[in-house]
């Protein structure tokens, strides 16, 4: 039963934290349709930024706050410098800059912090250890854990606000449905697109932090498995459905958490990678989401 | 630089070479089919254990590794023609079978699990990997000019046309693909006797990059286009002392570039049409438009 519960908690925090990757991901690949593989590498970057702050201010809120506005602006660059020149072309050409860029960033963060060691997030407030009893269980959660949840929760909550109630959500939801269209009535394209990364990229960046506080050490790699596994999370969801990329994440998460506690740690990360095969397989729209495939 | 690390450099590369080859296939009819590290991964496994634990001969085990990459790489791609993915659903429904299967490769005791197949017995040399790069060189020359490779062409140009001229396209699609499975097969098995040591991680993201990447790079509508690539961006570097470390963030920062500027990368139709011309004009003060028009599109 401990066990159980430990893992259920382990599950929600792991799961919060894929939550808000995929629903940037998710976003960008609803409103931009293409195959965008720069996401884990922003990550990547925020949580570093992240950690520089952190180890400046000696604020958790300012790693988060500078983590996520330094991912932001990472985002903005990829749009301009990766996205934007070859938004005519097909699927590969977007593929392939958006791995050129993700690479660039993965490498210059190898080559300039400590060689590419891994490097971990310094004791602070996050690492703090809560142990609670419930109903005589006893478990351990982190600062740090509880963090990711609650801000996953609140940045979830205010991105839905945004695409739901504010003008730039209406323009982004305008530009998902038909760019073409969205153009005429004076929408400009290119300004949502980059809105819309520089938002899923303000996400990535925090949950970069939060990543940061949950796990030993990051590296420049971590980014990598996570965009996989927040790719199935999409797929599943729905493309450009964030209700379908939270409950997906959470999901994920739980079922991670449960194969980690219960079956060989080290087939953990096929679930989602089953998951994406199946998904195409069976529903290409996803659980909540549009057709996939499209129609000619 | 010594002259046996040179020919270890030479070596990888040509093998790098086959495999991108193997990679260009599907793209150069336009399909997105990234499940080159899976292919090349089935290849290397199955030829490395055929001669280590079986005591096959080298031939027969690489002719194995060729065959049963090709059969992956036809299962994956009937099953993804079948439900009808294009673009963005194929590339990722490709990738997640390479990652799945480098993901299962780490938990296979049989092969070595997690830690690698060790002790497989050293048979690919120089000459055999030079010999096999030219004849696989040879080969896409010939299949340019076979009815094979005109196919491929009009399937990259407008894949719905084609059925009306009576071509059975999935088949024609299916042959192509297998072929490009096997050749990265046929990379692996050379590979897997070369380092003699490979691990399911060796044929992860970094793989599909290092051949992806250098291909765009060097243009898609010729298979010498995904050549140059390899050879700017893979052999050169690799020679220049001091920059091995930095080859990544060169050859990403090339490409992103590159594509920036012409998307279609180095090596167009267009190029090849414009060289033509020239070189016709030259030789041929007359002109004849009727050579140099010809695939200009």
């Amino acid at each position: 039963m401990t066990v159980f519960l430990q893992q259920v908690v382990n599950g929600l925090v792991i799961g919060s934290s894929y939550a808000l990757v995929a629903v940037g991901f998710t976003l960008i690949f609803g409103v931009l349709r293409i195959v965008y593989l720069a996401h884990g590498a922003v990550l990547v970057a925020g949580a570093y930024i992240g950690l520089f702050a952190l180890m400046w201010f000696g604020s958790l809120l300012a790693a988060l706050v500078v983590g996520t506005i330094g991912a932001a602006i990472l985002g903005l660059l990829v749009e301009f410098v990766a996205l934007r020149p070859v938004r005519e072309q097909n699927h590969l050409i977007a593929l392939v800059t958006t791995i050129s860029f993700a690479t660039i960033v993965q490498e210059a963060l190898r080559l300039s912090v400590q060689g590419g060691q891994a490097i971990s997030y310094p004791a602070s407030i996050g690492s703090v250890l809560l142990q609670t009893n419930i109903g005589g269980v006893r478990l351990h959660v982190t600062v740090g854990q509880v963090a990711v949840i609650v801000v996953a929760l609140v940045l979830v909550v205010a991105l839905t606000f945004i695409i739901q109630r504010t003008w730039v959500g209406r323009s982004i939801r305008a530009v998902a449905d038909s760019p073409l269209i969205a153009s005429m009535l004076g929408i400009r394209v290119n300004v949502i697109s980059a809105q819309t990364v520089a938002l899923a990229s303000a996400l990535a960046g925090a949950a970069g932090v939060l990543l940061g506080l949950t796990i030993p050490a990051i590296d420049p790699y971590i980014g990598e498995h996570l965009q996989f596994k927040a790719l199935a999370i999409v797929l599943f969801g729905g493309l450009g459905s964030i209700p379908g990329a939270v409950i997906g994440g959470l999901l994920l998460g739980f079922v991670e958490a449960m194969a980690a506690g219960y079956l060989a740690t080290s087939y953990r990360d096929l679930f989602a990678f089953v998951t994406m095969v199946v998904i195409l397989f069976f529903r290409p729209s996803g659980l909540l989401g549009r057709r996939l495939v499209e129609r000619v | 630089m010594g002259a046996g690390s040179l020919e270890a450099l030479v070596t990888i590369q040509l093998i790098y070479l086959i495999a991108a080859l193997g990679h260009y296939l599907p793209f150069s009819m336009k399909q997105l089919d990234v499940g080159i590290a899976g292919y090349v991964a089935i290849g290397a496994y199955t030829s490395a254990y055929l001669t280590r634990d079986c005591d096959v001969p080298f031939a027969l085990a690489l002719v194995a590794g060729t065959v049963a990459a090709a059969a992956g790489a036809f299962i994956v791609d009937a099953l993804a023609t079948r439900v009808r993915l294009t673009g963005f659903a194929y590339a990722v429904f490709s990738l997640s079978f390479a990652e799945a299967l480098r993901i299962i490769l780490n938990n296979v005791e049989a092969v070595g699990s997690s830690g690698g197949l060790v002790g497989i017995p050293p048979h690919t040399t120089l000459p055999i990997v030079a010999m096999t790069a030219a004849c696989v060189l040879a080969g896409f020359w010939v299949l340019d000019r076979t009815r094979l490779g005109a196919l491929r062409t009009a399937i990259a140009d407008d894949e719905f046309i084609v059925p009306i001229f009576g071509v059975p396209l999935t088949a024609t699609k299916l042959v192509i693909f297998a072929i490009g499975g096997g050749l990265g097969g046929l990379a692996g098995g050379l590979y897997s006797h070369y380092v003699l040591f490979i691990r399911p991680d060796d044929f992860g993201f970094a793989l599909l990059i290092a051949l992806q990447l250098p291909m765009v790079f060097g243009g898609l509508d010729r298979f010498y286009g995904a050549v140059l690539g390899l050879l700017l961006l893979g052999f050169i570097p690799e020679f220049v002392r001091g920059l091995a470390q930095y080859r990544l963030i060169v050859t990403a920062a090339a490409t992103l570039l590159v594509l920036i500027v012409r998307p279609s990368g180095l090596i167009t139709h267009q190029t090849i049409a414009s060289l033509k011309k020239a070189f016709c004009r030259r030789a041929r003060p007359r002109g004849v438009s009727g050579l140099s028009s010809d695939r200009s599109s």
